[in-house]
């Protein structure tokens, strides 16, 4: 990690859930608001996307009901009752399991975790 | 009298006189029992026939599933305390056998059984053998 | 005749045979039907017979002519006799009326051996992990760059037994495979017309996996680059069946999602392994666990890497490898000198063997290079400002920076733009230092392949909204990296930054970025290349596991994983560092044995 002030290199934990969390984005009229992303080597999620599992037999739309709040821009279907959901506001992985907990259509709820490649590359 | 078989006998299996007592292995040691034909009640009187001191046991196990065990010179080795070892080699067919029969006299024996394969683990043909399965106990009356 | 290794067994087998009670088969060694000579461990129709010293040569020759057989040569080895039967006459048979012959000692069947086979790919040499001469992998990157003659794989003797691990498919969940390369072109699994690249993408969501990154392509190469062709290195399976799962994009980012997909793709179609070279710390993952669950109820084993972080992953969890799973695999990297390698993780109870992870040549997805820009001539609108400090160059705003603050509603960029057109993968790197104060206000990063306006909404476009910090007067920088391979064909790949600032005051020290460079693949079908890691450790052993399941095609996943961990050869270096404390060994865990189970007696 490199240091504007050499010496002085404090290190810079993006903590994703606490950065989107309650924030919104600004607009201007020629660029609409673009995905929020945290693309931190540091990040452990991808902020606003969560894995929705539905109970069994449970409709699709119980999704909307009860993240609808904070705005769906996409949902996606992966098989076996789990769609991936992405929510223009991210309230946080607790919010969504309170949520989840008082649904009993919903069977599951979690974040989008992040993973890389374990390879270090052509370098030491 | 039976004596200590007809104790065991009402303690395990529940087995009857007369019928055969199946035991399976499960996570800890069980005890095979012997079957005595024509074993009458204690007591005097009757002409029962002398119990036999030789009892014929089948062991076997799953088959494992390497191809070396399942071919040529490949096959199994059963141990028995006190008794030679019994060789179960590959013959034909898909796998080599997965049982033995034998006889022990009355007495109590712990038993194992290894699978083996010509392979050994430097590429040749110098065999190798598994570790030894899980140990049953044979207590023969 | 060299003295037979097995000598000292069979004698062994056949003594105790002589000796054993009468319901006892008396013969160790019994031909069964065999298919043909290439699966027999010994020579039909020969026979090797040792006669007792008394026995006189008229009766050694009698012997053998009472049974129709001929005599082939008198072996050096006293009292040994090579003996060809008469037609359609079995070695077991043979070997049972010998035994009853009160002239012979022993008998037994003429064992075949193989040498150790070594194929003659033109970089053979320089793959230490499968042969460790000590000698020095001249491109390597890692030090030291050689080792200890010896500390390898053990791989040779049993390439004597088996190459083709072609029945069994490997899926590689990872950034992709270049299933052009020509070491890999021949071994990538048929997916037939639905799948005519040999797996499927799940970054795009199309059927074209081909690895922008090339890690997944070096992953590849390792399990399976073809063998003994005289071309390039060679995998642990000269030849194989890889499945490409491009799950990682062209930074080798990737999520849940993509990756059970991955899994689940390769699992309903037909692999038997999987290798997992990637790492994600975070909390327990369900959705992954349920996956490795899948994998497991259909009898697939599961091969990951331990991760580079120098830690130790029974006190900080790395996803997959702390998956508890029992078709579950976690590999440690070892250096040539069979030491733990300096960036591997590791775990006691968590990580399960080592294998060679520094140094590694295997194939690549194609030419990489690296363009780096000073951050100069840039299309400036507002206060963005190329500053030097300590040598290095900064684009920041506001100025000076860490000392004056942005204020409220502004919207400066700066952008330039990028030639990417002779190149098939972009990934745009740099660092930065972000101070943003209030809600409203955003540090915007994008691209547009065709020199349009780069901070338009998509998928080449991100954001961090404030508030957000830094150290508030001492910003440090953090690397970022964004793929934007949609940039690569174009001549124009427009890169753009935005300090959007909403009206809320006052502001904070704003943006500063600094060692800006874009990194492009060029795809080629024969580029091999250097790579360090637990990523190269764990298809080592995805490529064993696909061989142990190649040679017994009755192997459960249980049975292979068993192989695998009981199989190893004790290193120092894993010694409370790995449950197993081994690094995998080809040869001992091909001639591995599971133990029987289920044991039990049927009194009659």
């Amino acid at each position: 990690m490199q240091c504007w002030r050499p010496g002085r290199c404090i290190g810079l934990v993006v903590a994703m859930a606490g950065l989107v969390a309650g924030s919104a984005c600004n607009q201007t009229p020629s660029d609409p608001a673009p995905t929020p992303v945290d693309f931190s080597p540091r990040q452990t999620r991808m902020p606003g996307e969560y894995l929705v599992t539905l109970a069994a037999g449970a409709d699709v739309k119980a999704i909307a009901d009860l993240y609808g709040r904070f705005g769906i821009k996409g949902t996606q279907e992966l098989g076996r009752n789990l769609f991936l959901v992405r929510l223009t506001v991210d309230p946080g992985p607790a919010k969504l399991e309170e949520l989840r907990s008082q649904n009993a259509q919903i069977k599951a709820v979690q974040p989008n975790f992040v993973y890389r490649a374990t390879g270090r590359g052509n370098i030491q | 009298m039976i004596g200590n078989g007809a104790q065991d006998i009402s303690r395990t299996g529940r087995g009857e006189q007369g019928k055969s007592t199946k035991i399976r292995l499960g996570a800890g040691v069980l005890i095979a029992l012997a079957h005595l034909a024509g074993c009458g009640g204690g007591g005097g009187g009757g002409s029962s026939p002398p119990a036999p001191t030789n009892h014929t046991i089948t062991l076997a196990w799953a088959p494992n599933h390497e191809k070396g065990v399942n071919s040529a010179s490949g096959g199994y080795q059963v141990s028995i305390s006190g008794q030679p070892t019994i060789n179960v080699p590959y013959v034909s067919g898909p796998t080599a056998p997965t049982s033995t029969v034998t006889t022990l006299p009355m007495g109590t024996y712990t038993a194992t059984v290894r699978a083996y394969a010509a392979l050994d683990a430097q590429g040749g043909g110098a065999g190798s053998f598994s570790a030894p399965s899980q140990s049953i106990i044979l207590n023969v009356p | 005749m060299k003295t037979p290794l097995g000598s000292k067994f069979i004698a062994a087998l056949v003594g105790a045979a002589l000796t054993l009670y009468a319901q006892v088969s008396a013969a160790p060694f019994v031909q069964p039907n065999l298919p043909g000579a290439a699966t027999s461990q010994y020579v039909p129709g020969e026979v090797l017979v040792k006669f007792k010293p008394a026995a006189v040569a008229q009766e050694r020759t009698a012997s053998v002519a009472a049974l129709g057989h001929t005599i082939l040569a008198h072996l050096e080895q006293p009292g040994w006799t090579y003996v060809k039967l008469g037609a359609d006459q079995s070695v077991t048979e043979a070997l049972v009326a010998y035994q009853n012959d009160p002239n012979v000692e022993y008998a037994q069947p003429n064992y075949i051996y193989h040498a150790a086979a070594v194929p003659n790919d033109t970089q053979y040499s320089q793959l230490w992990a499968f042969k460790n001469t000590g000698q020095t992998v001249t491109t390597g990157t890692y030090v030291p760059t050689s080792g200890t003659a010896g500390d390898d794989m053990n791989i040779e003797p049993a390439w004597g037994h088996i190459t083709d691990c072609g029945s069994v498919v490997v899926a590689v969940v990872d950034s992709g495979v270049n299933y052009n390369q020509e070491d890999l072109a021949a071994n990538m699994w048929n997916g037939g017309l639905s799948f005519p690249n040999h797996g499927y993408d799940y970054v795009d969501n199309d059927n074209d996996p081909m690895d922008l990154k090339g890690h997944g392509t070096h992953v590849a190469g390792i399990i399976g680059a073809a063998g003994n062709n005289a071309t390039g290195t060679t995998g642990v399976c000269w030849k194989a069946s890889i499945m490409a799962m491009r799950v990682l994009d062209a930074t080798g980012f990737g999520t849940t999602a993509s990756i059970i997909q991955g899994i689940n793709f390769a699992v309903t179609h037909g692999a038997k392994v999987i290798n997992m070279s990637i790492g994600g710390g975070g909390a327990f993952d369900q959705i992954f666990s349920d996956a490795i669950t899948t994998a497991q109820n259909s009898d697939v084993v599961v091969v990951v890497a331990a991760g580079n972080e120098t830690s130790n992953n029974d006190l900080t969890a790395v996803y997959p490898c702390n998956f508890t799973q029992p078709n579950l695999v976690c590999v440690a990297a070892l250096d040539q000198n069979y030491a733990l390698a300096s960036f591997s993780n590791f775990g006691a109870t968590s990580v399960d063997v080592g294998a060679p992870g520094t140094n590694i040549l295997s194939t690549f997805a194609g030419i990489t290079a690296t363009m780096a820009d000073p951050l100069t001539n840039w299309t400036i609108s507002g206060g963005w400002t190329h500053v030097i400090n300590n040598t290095h160059d900064f684009l920041v705003e506001p100025t000076p920076f860490t000392v004056a603050k942005y204020v409220a509603n502004l919207n400066d960029t700066a952008t330039k733009g990028f030639n990417t057109s002779a190149v098939n993968a972009v990934v745009l790197n740099f660092s930065v230092a972000i101070n943003l104060a209030n809600n409203g206000d955003n540090f915007v990063v994008g691209a547009d392949p065709n020199g349009a306006n780069p901070f338009a909404a998509g998928p080449l476009t991100g954001s961090i909204p404030g508030p957000f910090h830094a150290a508030p007067t001492t910003g440090s920088v953090t690397p970022l990296h964004l793929d934007i391979s949609p940039c690569a064909g174009h001549v124009n790949c427009l890169i753009g930054f935005k300090l959007a600032t909403g009206p809320s005051t006052p502001g904070d020290f704003g943006i500063g970025i600094t060692q800006f460079s874009i990194s492009t693949v060029t795809l080629t079908t024969n580029t091999y290349q250097i790579d360090n890691g637990t990523s190269m450790a764990s298809p080592e052993v995805a490529g064993l596991a696909a061989m142990l399941r190649a040679y017994n095609p009755q192997f459960t996943y249980a049975d292979t994983v068993n192989a695998i961990k009981n199989g190893g050869r004790s290193v120092a270096a894993l010694a409370g560092k790995t449950t197993t404390g081994k690094a995998v060994d080809v040869m001992s865990s091909l001639a591995y044995i599971n133990p029987p189970t289920g044991l039990m007696a049927i009194v009659q």
